[in-house]
């Protein structure tokens, strides 16, 4: 099996610890139009990279290439792009769920990738660091400094779920499911919404619930987005 | 809205200031509160997960107003006071740090004669994360931890585990937390998906919303 750079960078920055933030502002080459919603295109993407809490980068070009081979299959088919906390209850809640699909959707080209917006003030990289080390986060988690792509995505809350396939299309948004806490929701009731646009996805059908609410905790921006 | 409200017990009284029986009405609500047994020193054992928690009370700090009640009573409520008179309700929690920031700044609008005659009422959802604590402690913890904030004005605890549908209830995009509702004429006129970055946000929100 091939392995990403992205992953390696990822491994290495675990094992051997975090090095300080990259300096640089990784600013996007295009500038998109914000909101995105089903539908959406956000090849846009491709032009971004955001410093990984870990150390190294997230390139978005690894997981969408702008140019693809006559007949090469992509190595990402789905992107699972979620906005997210190191502090927030619900993502706390939801952690597990994120790792769990990483885990069993992995092998089948699906890519968890996080991106914490909340601004340094809230989240420091110390404790963003010390979260990914308790729960054995198992995909990266990329910063976002100055919310610049929450805003793009015009993400409300952590979590806020994008799902994305490898041509840049958004097919999924809103919440992971309906049990961030399970034992708290009867098995008759549970909404696995992500999974199941996830399942479909994988296997060419049509999403049916392709949005649900985004819950969660309040990003915490540089600057305030007024209703 | 189509719920009614349903009389429960001694309910909690929104600060609309017209006439003097209410105001001394409400000093006696606030005096029983505050005197309710001592203070609360932050979480109890078994307290929200880790999370975005304010700080607690400290030992003199005056109690909320809190009173648990199901979301159809709760949606109820906000129907009656919305009848009533403009009204602004806060959605608020103590495991939202941004929510316990920005409590202060309802207080002070609450206090300014420029919002007389508006009616505050929050709404809290620490009943979606699990706590351990029996439900009365936890109140009470939670009564220590808004009246540090300074808010006086009573806030509905929501008896029910499910923030999708307390947004869906309330006809919101998100379930996001904090948010708040402004309802002038019976229905909500404004809506604010997030936190407000001072009193001054807050009120100059409230003044455009309260305009003709």
């Amino acid at each position: 099996m091939k392995t990403s750079p992205l992953l390696l960078s990822l491994g290495a920055a675990l094992l051997l610890g975090a090095p300080a933030l990259p300096a640089q502002d990784p600013s996007p080459a295009s500038a998109p139009e914000a909101g995105v919603k089903v539908g959406s295109k956000v090849g846009w993407l491709a032009d971004w990279t955001l410093p990984l809490a870990t150390g190294g980068e997230l390139r978005f070009a690894e997981l969408l290439p702008k140019e693809r081979k006559p007949g090469e299959k992509p190595e990402t088919r789905f992107i699972v792009l979620t906005f997210w906390s190191c502090k927030c209850p619900w993502q706390i809640a939801w952690d597990p769920e994120f790792i769990a699909i990483q885990k069993e959707y992995g092998p089948k080209g699906v890519k968890v990738v996080a991106v914490d917006s909340n601004k340094p003030s809230h989240e420091s990289l110390e404790e963003i660091q010390a979260r990914l080390r308790k729960a054995g986060i198992n995909f990266p988690v990329a910063l976002d400094k100055g919310n610049k792509l929450a805003d793009l995505f015009q993400a409300q809350t952590t979590p806020h779920v994008f799902l994305i396939d490898h041509q840049g299309r958004v097919l999924y948004t809103g919440a992971p499911n309906n049990y961030a806490y399970p034992d708290r929701v009867p098995k008759e009731k549970r909404e696995a919404w992500l999974r199941d646009a996830l399942d479909a996805a994988l296997a060419g059908k049509e999403i049916h619930k392709a949005s649900t609410r985004p819950q969660g905790c309040s990003i915490k921006r540089e600057r305030k987005v007024r209703s | 809205m189509q719920h009614q409200a349903r009389a429960q017990g001694p309910q909690l009284r929104t600060r609309r200031p017209p006439g003097p029986g209410r105001l001394a009405a409400a000093g006696v609500l606030l005096v029983l509160l505050a005197c309710g047994g001592g203070a609360e020193e932050g979480n109890p054992a078994g307290g929200t997960p880790a999370g975005e928690g304010a700080a607690g009370a400290g030992p003199a700090a005056a109690r909320a107003p809190l009173e648990a009640l199901a979301l159809d009573e709760a949606l109820g409520r906000i129907e009656s006071l919305a009848a009533e008179g403009p009204l602004v309700v806060n959605l608020w929690a103590t495991w939202c740090g941004p929510c316990m920031e920005e409590l202060p700044f309802f207080a002070a609008a609450d206090a300014d004669p420029a919002f007389e005659g508006v009616a505050f009422l929050g709404l809290n959802g620490d009943h979606a994360v699990p706590d351990a604590a029996p439900l009365e402690e936890r109140l009470e913890r939670i009564r220590g931890e808004a009246g540090a904030t300074g808010i006086r004005f009573p806030s509905l605890y929501l008896l029910t585990e499910d923030l999708q549908a307390v947004a869906e209830a309330l006809d919101l995009p998100t379930a996001v937390f904090p948010q708040t509702l402004l309802y002038r004429g019976g229905r909500r006129v404004r809506l604010h998906e997030d936190a407000f970055a001072g009193p001054e946000d807050l009120a100059a929100w409230l003044r455009e919303g309260l305009a003709d």
